[in-house]
């Protein structure tokens, strides 16, 4: 009876007419045991957070870390002595040598924070994708709001301009968490897609161009290696994921597990219709065709890499190898045409 | 050469797909179901309006073929059935353009409307034929009263007198209805009948069924004539009363009972009514459809007290039936069987601060948990929305007693003052009975927020998904 009694806020009337519109990290203002559910979630949450850290950051043996902190402990005696002999017998070269260690140390540390924040980047985004997840699943209580605008820090700033306009007048929308997050989707992220779109475009007709003009395969190879690299990071760019060198590396990792696994029906779905009008542009040229090969693989790694780097997956209208296809078709017409023109 | 042959072949390109248009039914009846006051009207003018007022500033995200830029324009095209009166989309909407905005006029007729949408094609068929198609939409307004007669169309006049007389005897009727049927048991039905007498019957029943409605707040309110009869006012078809005492009379006698008598009467009006005035309704504007939305208001039924939120359980109930039995047998004769989707929303969740939408969707769940499960079973698509056509109130946060808490901003509907308040927690399910004994819930109505002009669009909560559900899949 008396948990009965507790059940339901009753209504509260204001004086004041003023309304306060930010709405961002408000408690839930609910009764006592709801209270107590959410906080015990919370600590779940971070339990699993923890657990799967703990798992994937497998922590060395101490026989190979005492080994380690022997080396250091070493290097760091076998440093100071040769500076302490140095400066008495030569103290200019020691000088000279303390000069370049210490610029070298400096761009090593640079190189080092550099790895660093790279890396810590690319784990938040990990995080975040893992946050939107729960909300997603509704078993999160990290508030959507806060998600979306640790998501519009990272974005580069000419997006932002149009994400504040655009954000800022649906923030008094009163929608779900899950909602939220799609129409952040919608609104935010949809014009950077169309914008990584329009870059895969661009480097797959480079592709398609440089591949049909290239005369020796490896040459072919090298371009390819080059320009999807290239591409690799643009887009992580697009979607603000500064890569650094061992963060691309996994990314670039990520990207081909994730095309290996997705297996010979999705190739065939995905490329299959776009090698029908490979093998009609085959007719007019046989290397135009090599080329729109080497273009569909650069399309493909561009939009899983665009999948990757996105913080909030795709809901149904995920783009799709057609999406690039039309513009890159429309493209490699009017190249031709032109140079059929031109003759 | 080649030119003229380039020409000939858009040209025959443009025939058909002109063919391929006509043959392919780019048509949506959408049905609106809801009682008198669940927000039919203030529903379909938003519906139109966002529709036809699709621009830049519009927030309909959710809408897929607006935010695909796909949505070219809708336009409001003559409708249909000439006969039928037109939906006064500009007498509501400058209901909303008035300082201070008011809530449109409640329905007390029949009309409908026809809104032609264009939009390019993106997945389908059409694709390949044109470059832009249209999709038809033919929506009808009438009084939510006159819904709750479809139930009839299955019942003998016995069988409506008992069920009407159970309704009268239990506990939020019985008190009003007393007298009343001490009355027609005082009646020898077998006596020659006295119209006047009957016309004053009715006349005591009807007030009976306006203090129902008005003073207690219930839904089962049977027929719905009585209380709003239209083009009907005073015809003797809405002249009959229940009968209260069927018990004591002779059922042989009462089949062999002419209309001249008292009861013959009664019965003779009542069949009259069910097949002139209900079945023709039903026939006229209940059969065809494709897709339904029912709208319901939760909130009021819970201010009223657990009676009136049982009495709209038991209405919406009572309506689906006469929507979904027919599956079977009936419906798929009278109605076509083709609502593939329906869409359940819970209306006025600008009232409560947002984090209780999700308790209001569930309260809404439980009420038509009964026709979900039958039409899970038919497998027809299903989702429940909490929504606001026109918002009428702005949600933020408020300090109260050292802490943040949810609030709404909005003009009371009772004395247009701007109050801000947090209005209390939707329960997710029906609270148990204890609790009514000492506690009631105060929802207050708003007005409209602020007034719009005839060329914006009106502010809203999801109707954008609304849009998506009932009609997405039709524009692609």
């Amino acid at each position: 009876m008396s948990e009965v009694k507790e059940k339901y806020q009753q209504q509260i009337l204001f004086d004041e007419v003023e309304i306060d519109k930010d709405k961002e990290n408000l408690p839930q203002f609910q009764e006592q045991v709801v209270l107590d559910n959410e906080t015990w979630q919370e600590s779940d949450l971070i339990d699993v957070e923890q657990v799967v850290e703990a798992s994937n950051t497998k922590k060395p043996s101490w026989l190979w870390r005492s080994a380690l902190g022997v080396f250091s402990v070493l290097i760091v005696i076998e440093t100071v002595e040769f500076f302490i002999a140095g400066f008495n017998q030569s103290p200019i070269i020691a000088s000279l040598y303390g000069g370049l260690l210490f610029i070298l140390s400096m761009i090593a540390g640079k190189t080092l924070f550099r790895e660093l924040r790279g890396l810590r980047q690319f784990k938040n985004r990990e995080q975040i994708k893992v946050a939107v997840a729960d909300i997603y699943q509704e078993k999160s209580t990290r508030s959507a709001n806060e998600i979306c605008e640790k998501i519009a820090k990272q974005l580069p700033c000419d997006t932002q301009v149009d994400q504040e306009s655009l954000w800022s007048d649906e923030s008094e929308h009163a929608l779900n968490d899950k909602e939220l997050l799609e129409l952040f989707s919608r609104q935010v992220l949809s014009k950077v897609d169309q914008k990584a779109l329009d870059k895969i475009s661009k480097f797959s007709t480079e592709a398609v161009v440089l591949v049909a003009l290239s005369p020796i395969a490896i040459v072919d190879m090298l371009l390819m290696l080059w320009r999807n690299l290239k591409m690799v990071d643009e887009i992580a760019n697009l979607y603000g994921l500064r890569l650094s060198y061992w963060s691309r590396i996994k990314l670039i990792k990520q990207v081909f597990v994730n095309m290996v696994y997705a297996g010979a029906t999705e190739l065939i779905a995905d490329v299959g219709a776009e090698l029908i009008g490979a093998d009609l542009l085959g007719k007019l040229s046989a290397r135009l065709a090599q080329g729109l090969g080497a273009g569909m693989l650069t399309a493909r790694l561009g939009l899983k890499t665009m999948h990757l780097c996105r913080p909030i997956p795709f809901d149904k209208d995920a783009p799709k190898l057609k999406d690039v296809r039309k513009k890159l078709l429309s493209q490699i017409k009017s190249l031709t045409e032109r140079s059929s023109q031109s003759k | 050469m080649a030119l003229l042959n380039k020409a000939q072949l858009d040209k025959l390109k443009q025939k058909a797909g002109d063919l391929l248009n006509r043959t392919i039914d780019q048509h949506i009846n959408l049905a609106v179901t809801g009682l008198s006051r669940s927000g039919k009207t203030a529903f379909i003018t938003s519906l139109v309006n966002q529709l036809l007022n699709e621009n830049s500033q519009s927030q309909l995200d959710f809408f897929d073929s607006v935010h695909q830029g796909r949505f070219i324009a809708a336009k409001r095209v003559p409708q249909k059935n000439l006969h039928i009166g037109r939906f006064e989309f500009e007498k509501s909407m400058s209901a909303f353009s008035l300082s201070p905005p008011q809530w449109p006029e409640p329905t007390n007729g029949i009309s409908e409307l026809r809104l032609a949408i264009r939009y390019q094609p993106q997945d389908s068929l059409l694709k390949y034929a044109t470059d832009s198609a249209t999709l038809y939409i033919d929506i009808t307004d009438y009084p939510g009263e006159w819904l709750l007669d479809l139930p009839i169309m299955n019942q003998t006049y016995e069988e409506w007198s008992e069920f009407t007389l159970n309704l009268l005897k239990e506990n939020p009727r019985a008190e009003l209805s007393a007298s009343f049927i001490d009355k027609i048991n005082g009646i020898d039905p077998f006596e020659p009948v006295d119209e006047q007498k009957l016309a004053d019957l009715a006349k005591e029943y009807t007030e009976l069924l306006q203090s129902f409605r008005y003073k207690l707040g219930l839904s089962v309110i049977q027929p719905g004539r009585f209380i709003l009869p239209g083009e009907l006012a005073d015809a003797p078809i809405l002249q009959f009363v229940p009968f209260t005492n069927f018990d004591k009379i002779d059922r042989n006698a009462y089949q062999n009972a002419g209309d001249d008598t008292f009861i013959g009467m009664l019965r003779a009006r009542y069949i009259e009514y069910k097949e002139r005035v209900v079945r023709k309704f039903y026939k006229e504007h209940f059969v065809n459809f494709d897709r339904q939305i029912v709208l319901a208001d939760c909130l009021t039924p819970l201010n009223n007290g657990p009676e009136s939120f049982a009495d709209l359980q038991t209405a919406i109930n009572m309506i689906m039936e006469s929507f979904s039995y027919g599956q079977s047998s009936l419906f798929s004769r009278l109605l076509s069987p083709k609502i593939d989707k329906i869409l359940f929303a819970a209306t006025k969740a600008d009232h409560v601060t947002p984090e209780q939408h999700s308790h209001l969707v569930s309260l809404l769940n439980q009420m038509v948990y009964q026709t979900k499960h039958q039409l899970n079973y038919d497998e027809i698509e299903m989702k429940t929305l909490a929504i606001a056509s026109v918002k009428a109130s702005k949600a933020g946060k408020g300090k109260h007693q050292g802490q943040d808490i949810p609030v709404i901003q909005g003009h009371r509907l009772t004395d247009n003052k701007l109050i801000t308040l947090f209005p209390g927690a939707v329960p997710a399910k029906l609270p148990m009975k204890e609790y009514w004994q000492d506690h009631h819930f105060n929802y207050h109505g708003f007005s409209p927020l602020e007034s719009v002009e005839k060329h914006e669009s009106l502010p809203h909560l999801r109707m954008d998904q609304v849009l998506q559900f009932l009609l997405g899949d039709k524009i692609k």
